[in-house]
């Protein structure tokens, strides 16, 4: 009982959204996105990274130039040849352009000071012909060098804006990223600054040639002839006309298509993940079904995107042949009339071939820069975010900490109007082990992330030996407290650095240790690299179980004096917890402890238990006492005795 | 994500470059293809000859300074464009059609097999690497044998058209210019060869780069708290830094390359005019056909870039074919015998009259397994009478080889050896969509699917009423999650089930297997902590579930294995110890070491949440 396009296509349309984010780009290079808002203060953003790049910019502009210019030139060189090719065999000397005849005597001194006969044909073909490369050499130097010099100036400022991006990240507070998906933030140094790169690198050449080729050609078309110029110039409205409305009509099945392929994308997604239940269910005929569906109706799509894509360059192409009949039956009449040289008209035809494609390319750019733009706009929004707040003037180093820590009357909500936790206090004198249980929501993983400042409270004081967290540096406060979470994340790089990242300046016996302390080594060794086993994406290549070994293990190394251990052992199975045990009581001996766990028994022994209920602390105690007291932690604790 | 990554940049060497395989696919389109190919030679071909007309003109309205035939000229050349157009029109819908009906021929048999294969296949290969095989690798199959093929007829009738106008106006200037042909070939290829091998590099950096930012995004709170930041900003630096110098040596080559090709043709056109300069003023040549030959060494470079390209593009896709043809030639490992096919029917055709009930009596028969990608036997001569209605549950920690039962009794998996026998009988003898109709599974990790509750719950049985829906969610008190809902039955629970917590996720999947009413149920209990309202429901659910049906259950609720009629504890991969929890605890073996060591942490963990 297959559903209907429509109902599949809305389902299947959204999850696209979440798909993989990679550099990828659609099949037509980037899709303008959005428009800026403000175009001019961007662009003068953009330009402040070229700084100490000026000379560089300026270098690729006169190589730009001189290019452009010589190969204009070079083009004409052929007119002075083919008359005087053309006088040869016809005996009638022509009528030459202002130009022509500048060229005519550059060839001619030339000649003179070879000591040559300027009268002869094939000497002076023979010395146009050496003029002509001449010019293309210098062109050829010139393309070279404005390529390099381009390609050093834009990847330049790419590199300052990425790391400029990076480093902005970096100080983003946790809080920016509550807001702001992964897939976000990623698109921001993907699709963003790659458009940026495509900006400047081509699109920014491209249009300085185009212009410059524009107006050197039409100087050229009109010394020529201005008549037959007149006639190329009429033309172009058709060529600008008629690949704008291509344009529009492909970029608007493109959207189309885009929403056809996340749909396929997102169903063929759901069907790998979800093979089990649809064998079990004997759905596979369904999902045929359903697949033909979505995949006719994205052909159907692909087809017209694609169709008037592909359109495009052939009819551009038969345009210009239009064009080119054109100039060459009027040049034709002219000739005869006697107001063009044959050397005149075929220059010009070649002439009015060139000219149409820097319009075009002058349209096509624009959608780009507009995307760029846009996008430039967003990567400026991420640099312009508040970071962390910086820390106090007279901020602590706290060279020494002791582990002292008392919580005050704390008040704390992730959103204003909604509190999380509700006037905690509490106090850990050095090496106390202090417990959190409670149920999911409760707030326990908050008290957390309050003590190493993700989040600064709104309402009373986190003191450690004495000190407002708030006026200790902050790199000082989170290096004295070593943190293992339950998805810490492990870094691309060997299983020896990512237990470093504990401690940096550790040394490869100090990391073994580490190891052995968190269990980790008995696996690690079992590796086929031991600790130099490469981590490859968070660890995709561990289990779920071993990566909290290695960050028990990196906790392990610090010399941190208070401990988080926040569901630390959550994934490890219950013999290798056994294992860890004694481990895990050398990691927290002399150090002030914070523990997060469900599982009763790794609590047990905490010197203080908070039991959290909504944000609040409901009760406390040691072990003992909270079973005397009968309360919330008896309840959780004794409802075994019940069921046996 | 490494290997299937490198696989990218293997070459592949097919037989005919792999066009036998994609035979199939093309055969429907023989006839758009022919055309394609007959109207882009030709399109191309008339591409060629324009210069023909410039010949034309210079030499009659220029050189014999008439106009009588201008008119007609003009006629003649706006009609070749016009055709030109045409047939270009033409040329362009064929070819994109060509491109995406084949791409979706392509999806469509790569999905449909994927819908045959084993659970093994999808155990092997990560959700990427299948999704890539259906839309990737028939996204450059469909461009070859379209826009790829084009290029080369493309270019290879514009270079014969060429070559033969050269030859026949004027041979000796066409050798002395054809002549420069292979340099060039021999430059280009060489050149696009390494300029291959460079942008792969930078492509590699990229997606480097690309790495190091997601990790700097999801990594943020690990790099914050180790403060690490400052060692991640100079890696970074370093990594844009290796990227910039590898993007500057590409350009450095690109540059090169452009540079060689004005070049080659620089060194053309001045052949052409001082030998053609030289037979035109001794009046051998025509100055008409002197101006063919300028604009042919002007432009040679374009067909000559061209034809490499599409070389180097069909190359390039060679392991695109490679990997789909893999796929479509994967055998599922479980399949139906042709017998049973003839009999039951297969999935797409089932011969339902033909389906016995089936009762749930299970036997495994000295049974042996090991998995397909793996060497260690699981069960050595198992053997294990399941009566109908019997429960059983099986335990053991993590790993230990728990769901291996569960995979065999599904036919995930075929023994190895011996037999599983379904109501006495070999279950081999009948078809999986037989056995899997009367089998309702819940996951461990609930699987619901875009779409409605009602859409969800229906999985199982396509035709179940609202009554008999309502009815099964009442059977396991699930009721509360619809009271929840503003649109009832009719609430969108996203991909996955976006909406629901594991626990209402995983109430709704037994729903849905009770709604089909099946014979055998199997049920894989979640680990994962559940607040302690669905957690009774989740406990009632399952012991009405398990009431008179064959069951077999991956537990690790204690109430559940406690109950169940028989236990088997599994630990390393066997089975170890098999009866009811008074004989297990009075063996004082395994089962009473793992419950006594366990008890207090299972229930613990489910009270707390």
């Amino acid at each position: 009982m297959a559903r209907t396009l429509e109902q599949l296509q809305a389902r299947y349309n959204s999850s696209s959204k979440k798909g993989p984010q990679g550099g990828g780009r659609g099949p037509h290079g980037p899709r303008p996105q959005g428009k800026p808002k403000n175009a001019k203060q961007t662009i003068a953003r953009l330009a402040g990274y070229a700084h100490g790049f000026e000379w560089r910019f300026i270098l690729v502009l006169i190589c730009m130039l001189t290019t452009t210019v010589s190969s204009l030139i070079g083009g004409y060189m052929l007119a002075p040849i083919i008359d005087r090719l053309t006088v040869a065999v016809t005996g009638r000397e022509p009528e030459m352009s202002v130009l022509e005849r500048a060229a005519d005597s550059v060839v001619r001194s030339l000649m003179n000071s070879a000591g040559a006969d300027t009268t002869a044909v094939m000497p002076y073909v023979i010395t146009a012909a050496l003029l002509l490369g001449a010019i293309y050499l210098v062109s050829l130097a010139m393309t070279y060098l404005q390529a390099r010099l381009m390609l050093g100036f834009s990847q330049g400022m790419i590199e300052r804006i990425r790391n400029d991006l990076f480093t902005k990240l970096q100080h983003l507070p946790v809080r920016y990223f509550d807001g702001h998906p992964t897939g976000e933030v990623m698109s921001r140094f993907t699709n963003d600054v790659d458009n940026i790169d495509v900006m400047i690198n081509n699109s920014l050449t491209s249009i300085i040639s185009g212009v410059v080729t524009l107006l050197g050609t039409l100087t050229f078309m009109l010394t020529t002839s201005w008549i037959l110029t007149m006639v190329t110039v009429v033309c172009i409205p058709l060529f600008a006309f008629g690949g704008g409305a291509l344009a529009r009509i492909s970029r608007k099945y493109y959207s189309a298509q885009q929403a056809a392929l996340g749909a396929v994308n997102g169903y063929i997604e759901e069907n790998v993940t979800g093979q089990k239940v649809i064998k079990v269910f004997n759905h596979e005929d369904t999902c045929v079904e359903e697949f033909c569906m979505l995949n006719d109706d994205m052909r159907d799509k692909q087809f017209n995107a694609n169709f008037y894509g592909g359109i495009m360059g052939p009819v551009m192409g038969n345009m210009s042949q239009i064009t080119y009949g054109i100039t060459v039956g009027v040049g034709g009449v002219l000739m005869l009339s006697g107001l063009l040289t044959p050397g005149g008209l075929t220059v010009f035809a070649g002439y009015s071939r060139q000219f149409s494609m820097p319009i075009n390319q002058l349209a096509q750019q624009m959608a780009t820069i507009f995307s760029a733009l846009a996008g430039a706009e967003r990567v400026f929004d991420v640099m312009d975010t508040e970071p962390e707040a910086k820390d106090a003037e007279n901020a602590d180093p706290m060279p020494h900490m002791e582990g002292n820590v008392v919580l005050d009357n704390v008040t704390f909500g992730y959103v204003p109007d909604k509190t999380i936790l509700k006037h905690i206090s509490l106090y850990a004198k050095p090496g106390q082990k202090i417990a959190f249980v409670g149920s999911t929501g409760a707030g326990k993983t908050t008290v957390t992330n309050l003590l190493n400042r993700f989040y600064d409270i709104e309402e009373g004081s986190i003191t450690i030996d004495g000190v407002d967290i708030r006026n200790i540096k902050r790199d000082v406060l989170r290096e004295n407290i070593a943190m293992v979470l339950q998805d810490t994340h492990l870094f691309t790089g060997t299983i020896r650095e990512n237990i470093r990242y504990g401690r940096l300046d550790a040394t490869d016996e100090e990391v073994i240790q580490a190891a052995k302390t968190a269990s980790a080594h008995s696996f690690i060794m079992r590796l086929a690299d031991g600790y130099d086993t490469i981590i490859e994406g968070d660890g995709a290549n561990l289990s779920q179980g071993q990566r909290q070994l290695l960050n028990i293990a990196r906790a392990a190394i610090s010399k941190a004096p208070i401990l988080v251990l926040d569901e630390a052992t959550s994934s490890v199975d219950t013999r290798t917890e056994r294992h860890i045990e004694h481990g895990m009581d050398r990691l927290m001996k002399n150090r002030t402890t914070f523990v997060i766990a469900h599982r009763l028994s790794t609590v047990r022994n905490a010197n203080a238990i908070m039991v959290l209920e909504h944000g609040e602390i409901i009760e406390r105690g040691n072990h003992d006492e909270l079973l005397a007291l009968k309360g919330r932690y008896y309840e959780l604790y004794t409802g075994v005795k019940e069921l046996d | 994500m490494a290997s299937e990554n490198k696989d990218e940049n293997k070459n592949v060497k097919l037989p005919f470059f792999g066009f036998p395989i994609l035979w199939p696919f093309i055969k429907k389109y023989k006839a758009t293809m022919i055309w394609m190919i007959t109207l882009g030679a030709l399109v191309s071909g008339v591409d060629a000859i324009y210069p023909l007309f410039n010949r034309y003109a210079i030499n009659h309205f220029i050189g014999e300074k008439t106009l009588d035939t201008l008119p007609l000229f003009i006629i003649g050349y706006v009609l070749i464009a016009a055709v030109q157009a045409a047939c270009n029109f033409r040329n362009v819908t064929d070819c994109t059609k060509m491109e995406m009906y084949t791409n979706r021929d392509l999806r469509n048999s790569a999905f449909s097999h994927l819908q045959e294969l084993s659970l093994s296949y999808y155990n092997q290969n990560s959700v990427g690497y299948i999704h890539a095989r259906v839309m990737s690798d028939s996204g450059k199959i469909g461009e070859l044998v379209s826009w790829r093929t084009m290029d080369l007829v493309w270019w290879g009738s514009y270079i014969l058209i060429v070559l033969v106008v050269m030859l026949v106006t004027n041979w000796k200037l066409a050798l002395l210019v054809i002549a420069l042909l292979p340099i060039a070939v021999i430059l280009v290829t060489l050149f696009q060869r390494k300029l291959l091998k460079l942008n792969r590099k930078v492509r590699e950096m990229n997606s480097t780069i690309t790495a190091d930012i997601n990790e700097g995004i999801t990594g943020v709170k690990s790099m914050k708290t180790l403060v690490v930041e400052d060692k991640m900003g100079r890696h970074f630096n370093e990594d844009t830094l290796e990227m910039y110098r590898r993007s500057v040596r590409t350009t450095h080559y690109a540059a090169l390359l452009t540079a060689t090709i004005t070049l080659m043709s620089a060194v053309a056109l001045s052949i052409v005019l001082w030998k053609g300069g030289e037979m035109t003023t001794a009046r051998v040549m025509e100055i008409g056909t002197m101006s063919i030959f300028m604009s042919y060494a002007l432009g040679m470079i374009d067909p000559i870039q061209g034809i490499v390209g599409a070389i180097s593009g069909i190359i390039a896709v060679q392991v695109n074919i490679e990997r789909y043809s893999r796929l479509i030639n994967t055998e599922g490992e479980v399949y139906d015998r042709p017998d049973v096919v003839e009999k039951y029917g297969d999935t797409f055709e089932p011969k339902r009259e033909n389906w016995e009930p089936l009762h749930g009596e299970i036997e495994f028969k000295d049974v042996t397994f090991h998995y397909p990608d793996g060497e260690e036997k699981v069960l050595e001569h198992f053997n294990l009478l399941v009566p109908q209605g019997t429960n059983v549950a099986i335990v053991g920690e993590t790993g230990a080889g728990k769901s291996t039962l569960v995979n065999l009794v599904c036919r995930f998996f075929e023994p190895t050896e011996g037999q599983v026998l379904i109501d006495g009988r070999d279950a081999r003898d009948r078809s999986l969509q037989w056995l899997h109709s009367n089998l309702g599974y819940v996951l461990q990790t609930p699987h619901l699917f875009s779409g409605t509750i009602r859409d969800n719950l229906r999985y199982g049985k396509p035709d179940a009423t609202d009554e008999e829906i309502l009815h099964s969610l009442h059977m396991v008190s699930a009721d509360f999650i619809l009271d929840k809902m503003k649109d009832g039955l009719d609430t969108e629970i996203g991909e996955g089930g976006d909406f629901l917590s594991t626990g209402e996720k995983q109430l709704l999947s037994i729903a849905r297997a009770l709604l089909a009413d099946p014979a055998i149920l199997i049920l894989d209990e979640a680990t994962s902590s559940i607040d302690t309202v669905t957690e009774k429901a989740i406990q009632h659910a399952i012991s009405t579930a398990i009431e008179n049906r064959t069951s077999f259950m991956i537990a690790h609720r204690l109430s559940t294995i406690v109950n169940a009629d028989v236990i088997l504890v599994v630990s390393e991969g066997k089975i170890v110890e098999r009866g009811t929890h008074k004989e297990l605890m009075k063996a004082k073996g395994a089962y009473y070491e793992l419950y006594t060591r366990q008890y207090e942490e299972l229930v613990v963990n489910n009270e707390i949440g």
